[in-house]
């Protein structure tokens, strides 16, 4: 299982560096059964290989960028992957925004009705700030996208920044409509418990094998 | 061609979309008709890579009904209400590429802003009524507002194309893009006067309209 998941994170580093959401520093976690596998933040993610994969166990956090995955983890039991990337426009938005209202329906499904802008990377703000959310931004810094997969992870990051775009691009042309709080429940509602369900579960049955 | 081909058909058209980055994860969906009564259609919530051929459904086009024990997209109603409307129309893209996403979001009507938009499209590209997904009033803004026209944005949602092949289909999703991202350099130049437009100056744009 850990090979298979080793070889999961690969393919998606490659993905996030070609989306260009990236840049060094960015790091993915995978959830196991008694801690996780993230990757360095030393090297850009198209060059991780799988030593560059470390397992840590879920007390033994060897700094704060790991601790941090680690205390999303243990708080929040629908997460099984994370992804911490520098998508530029939720970079730019995270500038000077407290939040991003969902102006795509997508983005209310996967996301919620607004990504929420985190004042610090520090773990009681990020946790405050994704409640309810599978993602938040970070105060000039970027974005941290979570998922029940990695695929929904890396999902989640390319419509968060689709998100962005949006928000901005629509706000430029003069007519930003953002999507009644209502509807953005019901359609996360529906997305959490009936859409995609079937097919998230059996990419975690794959992997655990 | 054959049941076989016209599934492998949209099975490709579903990795192509998200090879050309024109929609994210298990999003959108395509179908192709199969003759005057039935189309085939991706199945709901699956992503384009693990889809099968045989994951594709056959709907009829009147009916709605589906012999599959795998769900066909929730959007099959606006993939027949324009089939039933347009008999030339031989494949249906909706698709949630950014740019053109961007302009959904904004509720634009966007004219043809290249000769090949004018010759693909038509005139100007409306937006449908804001309906949630899989309702009567989606389908119904939809086909509305691609009336007299091959593609039209979906309020808050993603767009619509539709053309007599595939490749067509994907040729207008592809030009809606470009085009989409150019009305929207277009607007940060008109406040600007700038010849080329960086992401920065984008939020420049952005960042005095949201002070």
């Amino acid at each position: 299982m850990i090979d298979k998941l080793k070889l999961q994170i690969l393919e998606f580093c490659k993905a996030m560096e070609e989306d260009k959401l990236v840049e060094l520093g960015d790091t993915m976690s995978v959830r196991t059964d008694n801690g996780m596998l993230i990757t360095s933040p030393l090297k850009p993610m198209a060059q991780i290989t799988e030593e560059d994969i470390i397992y840590i166990a879920k007390k033994d956090a060897k700094d704060e960028l790991s601790a941090l995955h680690l205390a999303i983890y243990g708080a929040r039991e629908d997460i099984n992957a994370i992804i911490m990337n520098h998508a530029p426009f939720c970079v730019g938005i995270a500038k000077k925004c407290k939040k991003m209202p969902a102006c795509l329906d997508d983005m209310a499904q996967i996301i919620g009705p607004t990504a929420k802008v985190s004042p610090s990377y520090k773990a009681t703000d990020v946790l405050k700030t994704m409640h309810n959310r599978n993602a938040c931004l970070i105060r000039n810094g970027g974005v941290i996208a979570t998922g029940r997969t990695l695929d929904e992870a890396h999902t989640g990051s390319l419509v968060l920044e689709k998100g962005a775009l949006t928000y901005v691009g629509s706000t430029v042309l003069g007519n930003s409509v953002k999507i009644g709080l209502f509807d953005a429940i019901l359609m996360r509602t529906i997305y959490k418990l009936k859409y995609s369900k079937k097919d998230q579960a059996a990419k975690q049955a794959e992997i655990k094998g | 061609m054959t049941e076989l081909e016209l599934r492998q058909l949209v099975k490709d058209a579903g990795v192509a979309l998200l090879k050309e980055g024109l929609v994210q994860g298990t999003w959108g969906n395509i179908s192709v008709r199969m003759d005057d009564k039935k189309m085939i259609v991706t199945p709901s919530g699956m992503d384009y890579i693990r889809m099968r051929p045989e994951d594709t459904v056959v709907v009829d086009i009147e009916t709605l009904e589906y012999e599959s024990e795998v769900k066909p997209t929730s959007e099959k109603k606006i993939h027949a209400a324009i089939y039933r409307d347009r008999p030339e129309i031989g494949a249906v893209i909706h698709s949630h590429p950014l740019w053109s996403s961007t302009c959904a979001a904004a509720r634009v009507t966007m004219p043809a802003l290249t000769e090949k938009m004018r010759e693909l499209v038509g005139e100007d590209v409306r937006t449908s009524a804001y309906g949630l997904p899989s309702t009567k009033t989606l389908t119904e803004g939809a086909v509305e507002a691609i009336k007299g026209r091959n593609a039209c944005f979906l309020a808050n949602h993603g767009i619509i194309v539709c053309a007599p092949t595939m490749e067509e289909a994907f040729e207008i999703c592809r030009e809606m893009e470009a085009c989409s991202k150019l009305y929207i350099e277009n607007a940060v130049k008109a406040v600007l006067g700038k010849e080329e437009v960086t992401i920065d100056d984008i939020f420049e744009v952005f960042y005095r309209k949201v002070k």
